[in-house]
């Protein structure tokens, strides 16, 4: 009863009809709310007393981070249901998430880096989340060659749900093995937002950040899902009568 | 399953390139490293071990890079699938050879040249039961990543499988520090062990779903 | 809570020298996404152009 029911609400078109009447509406308050925390953080947010005012780098670099890994986590979602329930859907969603995920974790790899300047004195430096982001980034990158390789459009699906499933499993295991690793070389740097203490001035700009970014690549995701699918169903009926 | 350990096994040493080229390109690479450096200038003993884990790496790589390309050309997969339904028995069969032939060897060359640049004697099993382990859980890895890319080249097998592979090297250079600072081994080694029983129970299947994909 | 926190608008550019850093990086970012919005939009204008070519 659970298949059919995942069946009937995961065509192809349905989502392409379903998201086109809501798209408008998240693109709006995504923008808006990052507008919102953005100018907050950057303009009324009190300085910090150690770092100055590069902190406010965190109002992008944080929504990034959290992204990065959230756009993953719901790509690995989607492999499950296309591997177990064969749901076609998931695997088009898992292709067009694929290529925010690079951006998004460029962003974030980026946004850390240019703060680590002011802040550490250096652009890189191999602790375990940096590292950790810069091999979550090559996965995005490997699973999107990945499904290009192959002509074979159902095989080249299965096989990234594949390698999706297999490196999900892998991110917690390269945080913790690269944070095990540094640990031997250096002390805690300092941790921007592990702050137990962080001061609601701080923390609210922060918040509506993390949700304008969270609608915004949602709202990216949707447009690229929609391209995806259209491309993919071109000859299908329903994509005809599109035009 | 013992025929298929003694097919592959009979296999791949008749098949010399696939097992004395990765041991050769070993041996260059570790030879080429201290004549690419100034010698006198840096402690080659200190980080001559990062050369080797990086080395095993890159080999491990390249000694499974055609693990399945014959049989997938020549049709025995698709047979083996008719009879087995289930590539698990092949699988781990074609891995723990490559490792038997290739993968000890490896770690026996790790060893002495390690013992060439200043580790004594002593310390020199303890490196290549280090190396030995390694090679397990580095071939379970690369053979997922050859299993992907089957006939599109291997390229696109390192790309999938190296973000796999990094956390192995992690774990690999921590045993080879234990033995260069003398403390730890048994327990980095026990890890070792276990994360390799694990990968090499769990990897096949994920590799035989993969090869069945690329049959459908 | 709400009050603007620096003295100028100058001050507001250039952070006390960290604004090259700060700014840097919310430029880049807000081009990047702009420009992944506009280059997808295109994208679909194109297909749509191509669909109804096609079925002329």
């Amino acid at each position: 009863m659970l298949t059919s029911f995942i069946h009937r609400f995961s065509s192809p078109k349905s989502f392409v009809e379903v998201t086109a009447l809501f798209f408008p509406y998240v693109m709006f308050l995504g923008f808006s709310c990052l507008a919102l925390g953005w100018i907050w953080g950057l303009a009324f947010a009190p300085e910090d007393a150690i770092q100055g005012n590069s902190y406010r780098i965190i109002f992008l670099h944080v929504p990034a981070s959290i992204m990065a890994q959230l756009i993953y986590f719901f790509m690995s979602i989607c492999a499950l249901m296309h591997l177990v329930w064969r749901v076609k859907l998931a695997a088009y969603l898992i292709k067009s998430a694929a290529p925010v995920g690079v951006l998004i974790t460029f962003i974030a790899l980026f946004s850390g880096s240019v703060w680590g300047i002011p802040t550490w004195g250096t652009w890189w430096q191999w602790d375990a989340r940096i590292t950790s982001t810069l091999i979550l980034f090559i996965m995005y990158l490997g699973i999107i060659t990945l499904h290009s390789s192959f002509s074979n459009a159902e095989k080249a699906d299965r096989l990234m749900s594949i390698l999706v499933v297999v490196g999900v499993v892998n991110i917690p295991i390269i945080k913790k093995s690269v944070d095990w690793w540094s640990t031997l070389h250096q002390p805690a740097s300092i941790s921007i937002s592990d702050g137990a203490s962080i001061d609601p001035s701080m923390l609210y700009p922060l918040t509506i950040s993390i949700l304008g970014m969270a609608l915004t690549m949602i709202a990216l995701g949707i447009l690229v899902s929609k391209l995806y699918i259209l491309t993919r169903e071109k000859n299908k009926k329903w994509v005809q009568a599109y035009a | 399953m013992i025929n298929f350990f003694s097919l592959e096994a009979f296999k791949l040493r008749h098949k010399l390139r696939a097992w004395l080229g990765p041991l050769l390109i070993m041996i260059l690479v570790l030879i080429a490293f201290p004549l690419s450096i100034d010698i006198s200038q840096y402690d080659l003993n200190k980080f001559y071990f990062s050369v080797i884990v990086v080395s095993l790496l890159m080999i491990s790589f390249l000694a499974t890079e055609s693990i399945f390309s014959e049989d997938y050309e020549d049709g025995s997969l698709e047979q083996i699938h008719l009879e087995e339904k289930d590539f698990y028995k092949i699988t781990l069969a074609k891995i723990l050879v490559h490792v038997f032939f290739i993968g000890i060897p490896m770690a026996l060359i790790g060893s002495i040249f390690s013992f060439a640049n200043g580790v004594s004697l002593a310390e020199v099993p303890k490196i290549f039961v280090t190396l030995s382990i390694s090679t397990l859980i580095l071939f379970n890895v690369f053979t997922f990543g050859s299993a992907l890319s089957i006939n599109k080249g291997s390229m696109l097998g390192v790309v999938a499988s190296l973000p796999l592979a990094l956390p192995a090297i992690v774990l690999l250079g921590r045993g080879v520090r234990s033995v260069q600072y003398g403390q730890g081994f048994f327990e980095v080694s026990v890890l070792m062990a276990g994360v390799a029983l694990i990968v090499t129970a769990l990897m096949p299947i994920i590799i035989s779903a993969t090869l069945k994909t690329h049959l459908e | 809570m709400l009050n603007f926190s620096f003295t100028d608008f100058h001050d507001f550019l250039t952070m006390d020298g960290h604004g090259i850093y700060v700014w840097t990086v919310y430029l880049v970012t807000f081009t990047l996404i702009a420009v992944s919005f506009l280059i997808v939009r295109r994208k679909l204008n194109i297909f749509k152009r191509k669909l109804e070519n096609a079925s002329e």
